[in-house]
């Protein structure tokens, strides 16, 4: 359209915010009117708390007693998939933020009035991106860090637990911005939602050729929150070490430097977070200091998982377990032949019944036997023993 | 003095569909102007675009010099009103009223929110939910908020299509108030409204200007072409009489009260000259004239002759 004439006192810069500060106050009392941010808080708490206490709550279910490191609650709190659940928040709150006030005709109304659409639209990401982080993240990581306290018999750091949650804010921003962009466009609030939730799947379908969308989508923000949250801000510089040299390398568990294998007694604390990636397939471990950094010669202690193998179990020349393990293994896999030896005779041929009780009793009084070594080295065994043990995390960041 | 709205050549198209073409409209400032138009003439798309709810396809537009964009910087001098308004319903009427208000830099200097419910008979339901209103009580609400930020220039779409008879005398009366006050720019299909409180009139059919005029001017320029008589005394045989004269196009007996027989007489060469013809076949024939005169038509007739003749062209 032709402007006929000047505006009359009103700047380009007022008519950008025009009408900004009556709708923004709208949107606060619309938001405290609906049942969603409560919904919203309850859920992604009670899933929060779930996954906050998954580690007793494994214990409880398995008998089995987690390793220490399990117990930290700054880990089991930022591991509590609270991305996860604020992603679902996040998209579920937007969706309609735009579509319904379109269907019922009050934009139109509010449009009649001196507002502009840039106004409408930034009041209503900014209120719902606060009331998201408030209901979605602050308030339900306040209760997990709660929680935690009690389950875990220490307070979380509460320095990273703040960082990771407002890290974390960069879904709600970014999704509420995304559902409105999507809303200017589209009347359907299911074809929003449908498109939402395919830009969640981006990293998964198409980060296997291009990495760095995992590294970089921004609802893949949980790596990074956790990176971050496990990096403080005032740690000192990071320090790149390969380990191309642990074959089957799959995780790394702790890291201790300065380490000096004459006094493994000595715990040193100068590393305050580490994280393994793969630089073409090769891992790296990146360590965050505090501020010094690992000269040449320097030990690093690593406790880490790694694939191992059994090749031609009947016979085989060669394993990379623990020669030390290697009976209880051959106990539990003829337990496991003879069970299935048993089921199978029992399916094709007439078994003597003796014959078979026989088979039967035996390969149960092996499997038994190789539990009973497994048990042993849950609980007597080192850390390198457990991942592999049920329900148990590969990692602080497989969950 | 700036006109309240200057609308040049406003055109709106739907693809091939023009709903809107070449709309050039000056509104004086403090008028009740009537926009008048069958349903789908393209009164709402030209409210719309005043609005700035819409955009023109081409053409331009100003509220008291203010240039009307989507951006909404005239709005600030408007007052609007839907067709079929809507509010946020877990609102109350004064909170409809006050959040409206906020919109506008003097809020409500010139009407307080409480003496805007009274006047449009809201007050008993200020503080009631508006979702628990029905079709009229937001109606009335609609007007309320259109004024409620104190606009030079208030729009209204049918603003009484949806009320019943006393709801429509309300509105008519309340617009009539604001007369000279602010600048009243309406639209309706109710020709009778618009002869009772438009002091200007527009007429758009099939989305383009057909005239637009001061009311008065509008009705004295649409004469009808004939005479209403109506004769004392008068029998069967005077209609035949009335046709002979030469003055006499055409009789039509149109009714009968009494002794007092009606006619429509088309002249066939002036008024004037049928008038006199008419008063001297009385006097002959021994009747007495009660009515020889020219017949005004009301607004409807107008209009429908305006928009007959539109069309035909």
């Amino acid at each position: 359209m032709t402007a006929t004439a000047t505006n009359q006192g009103l700047s380009a810069t007022n008519l950008g915010l025009l009408g900004f500060g009556p709708f923004l106050r709208k949107e606060l009392s619309e938001w405290w009117q609906r049942r969603a941010i409560l919904a919203t808080f309850g859920a992604v708490t009670v899933l929060g708390l779930i996954g906050t206490l998954a580690t007793r709550i494994d214990q409880w279910v398995t008998g089995l007693a987690p390793v220490a490191a399990a117990l930290d609650p700054t880990t089991n709190v930022l591991g509590a998939l609270f991305d996860q659940w604020i992603l679902f928040a996040a998209i579920f709150a937007s969706i309609g933020l735009l579509i319904q006030e379109r269907t019922t005709g009050t934009l139109a109304w509010t449009l009649s009035k001196p507002i502009s659409r840039n106004s409408l639209l930034l009041a209503k990401w900014l209120v719902a991106v606060v009331m998201l982080a408030v209901f979605g993240l602050v308030l339900p990581l306040a209760v997990s860090v709660g929680v935690a306290t009690w389950a875990y018999g220490s307070v979380p750091d509460l320095g990273r637990v703040a960082t990771f949650g407002g890290v974390l804010v960069a879904i709600p921003a970014f999704y509420v911005a995304f559902n409105l962009a999507l809303s200017t466009r589209l009347n359907s609030q299911a074809g929003v939602a449908a498109i939402a939730a395919g830009a969640a799947m981006v990293p998964l379908l198409f980060g296997g050729f291009l990495p760095v969308l995992v590294e970089l989508w921004p609802t893949s923000m949980s790596s990074v929150a956790i990176a971050v949250a496990a990096t403080p801000a005032a740690a000192g510089p990071g320090f790149d070490i390969a380990l191309n040299s642990v074959d089957g390398l799959l995780s790394v568990i702790e890291v201790a430097w300065p380490y000096d294998s004459l006094t493994p007694e000595v715990i040193p604390a100068s590393v305050r977070g580490f994280r393994l990636w793969w630089d073409d397939a090769q891992p790296v471990l990146r360590l965050v200091t505090d501020g010094s950094l690992p000269q040449a010669g320097d030990e690093v202690q690593l406790i880490y998982c790694r694939e191992h193998e059994i090749q031609d179990l009947d016979g085989g020349e060669f394993t990379s377990f623990y020669q030390l393990h290697e009976s209880g293994l051959l106990t539990g896999a003829a337990g496991y032949a003879a069970t299935m030896e048993h089921v199978d005779q029992a399916g094709q041929v007439r078994l003597d019944p003796a014959e078979a009780r026989t088979l039967a009793d035996w390969s149960a009084a092996r499997l038994k036997e190789f539990n009973d070594w497994l048990a042993s080295l849950r609980t007597g065994g080192g850390l390198s023993a457990e991942p592999y043990g049920a329900g148990w995390a590969l990692d602080k960041w497989d969950r | 003095m700036t006109p309240a709205i200057d609308a040049e050549g406003l055109t709106k198209r739907y693809g091939e569909v023009a709903a809107l073409t070449d709309l050039t409209l000056q509104v004086p400032s403090g008028s009740v102007f009537g926009f008048l138009g069958p349903n789908g003439a393209g009164k709402t798309t030209a409210l719309k675009i005043l609005a700035g709810l819409s955009r023109a396809t081409s053409g331009s537009a100003a509220v008291g010099g203010v240039p009307v964009t989507v951006q909404g910087a005239h709005r600030a001098r408007v007052g609007y009103l839907a067709q079929e308004p809507r509010f946020y319903g877990w609102m109350s009427g004064r909170q409809t009223l006050a959040y409206v208000a906020s919109f506008f830099p003097h809020g409500t200097r010139r009407r307080g929110i409480d003496e805007l419910l009274e006047l449009v008979g809201l007050a008993d339901a200020a503080d009631r939910a508006t979702k628990t209103y029905s079709g009229g009580m937001r109606q009335r609400l609609g007007i309320a908020q259109a004024l409620a930020g104190d606009p030079a220039v208030v729009l209204l779409d049918e603003p009484a299509a949806a009320l019943d008879p006393l709801g429509r005398r309300d509105v008519l009366d309340l617009m009539q108030k604001l007369r000279g006050e602010t600048t009243v720019f309406y639209s309706t299909h109710i020709l009778d409204d618009v002869q009772r409180v438009s002091d200007h009139v527009a007429i758009l059919d099939h989305g383009r200007l057909v005239v637009s005029a001061p009311t008065a001017t509008l009705m004295g320029e649409f004469k009808a072409a004939t005479i209403r008589v109506a004769l004392l005394g008068a029998g069967e045989a005077t209609e035949s009489g009335l046709s002979a004269l030469p003055a006499v196009a055409d009789v039509a007996a149109i009714g009968r009260d009494g002794d007092e027989w009606r006619y429509d007489v088309t002249p066939s060469n002036g008024i004037a000259g049928a008038q006199a013809a008419v008063m001297r076949f009385a006097a002959d024939a021994g009747l007495t004239v009660v009515v020889n005169r020219q017949e005004s038509l009301n607004l409807e007739e107008v209009f429908l002759h305006i928009v007959n003749k539109e069309r035909a062209a």
